[in-house]
């Protein structure tokens, strides 16, 4: 996995907790609607990460009987997982908009 | 790809987690194929293609082993944690084999609250009065408390028995060895006592002293000698008073 | 709904140290055992002594009666104090104590003890105290057989020492005050079948003779 990919996945786990308690599948399933598909990423690869967010302390981990019936392993954005939320956001807006901003520019430039 | 393959593959990496770490991961996966190849039989689907359209789906197991792996990098918390387990369990041992020793505990809080005067018995005759009495005192980090003073006859002679005890500030707390030897008793009129019984552990120490006593006589006196002081407690005797 | 919590490692390992802290405090608490540094046997020689809290001086190893024995000269306003502290299968534990008094003027307050263990001939011989002399630049400590005070043995003879002085290993300056500590080796008691006296002598850097004090006898201690 590349790393960028890593922070992405993190960003995009950290947001999806942000609204409620959710297990892996969930968060899947939740991330392509919510996307439209754009993130149609391989599902195994979110469980390291939300693994690692657990290690970290950004979220905590429960499990409890799903609305299916069966129990699942629930995540929980944790006050420190809120913080961080915060910060990656406000890195992901500065980055996306200095992406936005060199995108704008290229096109102003092309001859018309 | 089996599913028992998968699983196989991406556990391999984890020999470093724990067994329970790794069984669940293992089982968290298992639910996200559980949960995944519902939706595809609901939609109808076989169940051999369902599972490996699910694994594939998953992505390469390798991978996610070895990204899990990276996850779990804090062995230090781990063996601290071992070696929390291990003085836990190292003090349940000694508080097993120094059962006995509560009666310290014991005692130092019998003192505190209500010393006991069985180490007095037999030795007065003829008493004339017994009174209780709590007279306080700090010496060092310890408490002296005298709690009963009585008059009656020791060895055909009139006299008076005092009994203290002391006890560490802090309740459990460690008090000072040797009341008995620290502490002398003289009459009114500066004659000196004699020492009976005592008995101490780190809880709480006991001692009996006694002072010769004339009619007309109101108080004895205590002599603590503590390392650089001395310490006296006047003492009333019961019916004190009637005999002035 | 019932939820079962699970914790990251961190999370056990910080709930793990917690009972672990409790467990340590209850049993060295209200059990008095389980001690987990020397020095908190030392502590309980100060409550036992009635001392209050004493400083360390200085800290012997002496393995020749335990592997773990550990003497410490310690002291305070009021006190020198001789310490000794051993691990036990319960924990670290106090095995003797004898304070000396200070609190009344002397050249030198002094102190000897020795200590040993059963079932070996070996014992150790610890001569202890503070100069309060500051004219003191030398001393010499005697042992002296009761009933014969001529026969003086000088303390250390064999191992070739003749005396503290301020240079020596065994002439310790803390805080502005003078201590000395010296282990000598064995005292074959049936050398004193009516037991002995301890003296040391003070001189000043003139070789003059200006202190002579008999030194406390805390007696011994040994340990099965």
């Amino acid at each position: 996995m590349k790393k960028q990919a890593i922070e992405h996945t993190r960003l995009l786990a950290l947001s999806l907790l942000a609204g409620e308690d959710m297990y892996g599948y969930q968060m899947i399933v939740e991330l392509a609607r919510r996307s439209n598909h754009t993130f149609d990423m391989k599902e195994g690869t979110l469980y390291p990460v939300l693994h690692g967010l657990e290690q970290e302390g950004f979220v905590e981990a429960y499990r409890k009987q799903a609305p299916t019936g069966r129990e699942r392993k629930y995540y929980h954005l944790t006050r420190k997982g809120q913080g961080a939320l915060r910060e990656e956001e406000a890195a992901w807006k500065r980055y996306s908009g200095a992406v936005n901003d060199v995108l704008r520019g290229g096109a102003e430039a092309e001859p018309v | 790809m089996t599913r028992r393959e998968f699983m196989y593959q991406v556990l391999s990496p984890l020999g470093r987690l724990t067994a329970e770490e790794r069984e669940n991961v293992r089982r968290e996966l298992e639910e996200h194929v559980e949960d995944r190849m519902e939706t595809l039989l609901d939609m109808g689907w076989d169940e051999e293609l369902a599972e490996s359209r699910c694994l594939e789906a998953m992505g390469d197991p390798a991978e996610i082993g070895q990204e899990m792996a990276k996850q779990y990098r804090g062995r230090g918390w781990l063996w601290i944690g071992r070696a929390a387990v291990a003085l836990t369990v190292v003090m349940c041992v000694q508080a097993l084999l120094g059962f006995g020793l509560l009666s310290n505990a014991w005692d130092s809080l019998e003192a505190r609250f209500c010393p006991s005067t069985a180490i007095s018995i037999g030795e007065l005759k003829n008493v004339e009065a017994v009174e209780d009495l709590d007279i306080q005192t700090e010496v060092g980090n310890d408490v002296l408390r005298i709690y009963q003073v009585s008059v009656g006859e020791k060895d055909g002679q009139r006299a008076a028995m005092v009994l203290a005890c002391a006890y560490d500030r802090w309740p459990f707390g460690v008090v000072a060895a040797g009341l008995r030897v620290r502490s002398t008793v003289v009459s009114q009129r500066g004659e000196m006592g004699t020492s009976g019984g005592s008995r101490g552990n780190y809880g709480a120490e006991y001692a009996v002293h006694w002072a010769p006593v004339e009619p007309g006589d109101t108080h004895v006196v205590w002599v603590y000698h503590a390392i650089g002081e001395m310490i006296r407690l006047e003492i009333p005797l019961p019916g004190g008073e009637e005999t002035a | 709904m019932k939820k079962t919590k699970m914790s990251s490692r961190r999370r056990r390992t910080l709930r793990r140290l917690l009972i672990a802290a409790a467990a340590v405090l209850l049993v060295n608490r209200i059990f008095l055992i389980g001690l987990l540094f020397p020095i908190q046997a030392i502590r309980h020689n100060e409550e036992r002594e009635g001392t209050g809290r004493t400083a360390v001086v200085r800290r012997d190893w002496a393995p020749e009666v335990y592997k773990s024995q550990l003497v410490y000269l310690t002291e305070n306003e009021n006190v020198t104090m001789l310490n000794g502290a051993r691990l036990t299968y319960l924990g670290w534990m106090n095995s003797f104590s004898f304070p000396l008094d200070c609190t009344e003027e002397a050249p030198i307050h002094g102190g000897w003890w020795s200590i040993s263990r059963q079932g070996r001939e070996l014992n150790l011989f610890y001569v202890f105290g503070r100069i309060d002399d500051p004219e003191i630049a030398w001393l010499e400590v005697f042992r002296l057989r009761n009933g014969d005070p001529l026969d003086e043995e000088r303390i250390g003879r064999t191992s070739g020492n003749w005396g503290i002085n301020r240079s020596s290993e065994f002439w310790i300056e803390k805080d502005g005050w003078s201590y000395f500590l010296l282990k000598t080796y064995p005292v074959d008691w049936n050398d004193y079948p009516l037991g002995f006296s301890v003296v040391a002598i003070g001189y000043d850097d003139a070789g003059n003779e200006i202190a002579r004090v008999a030194l406390d006898g805390g007696g011994s201690s040994s340990s099965g």
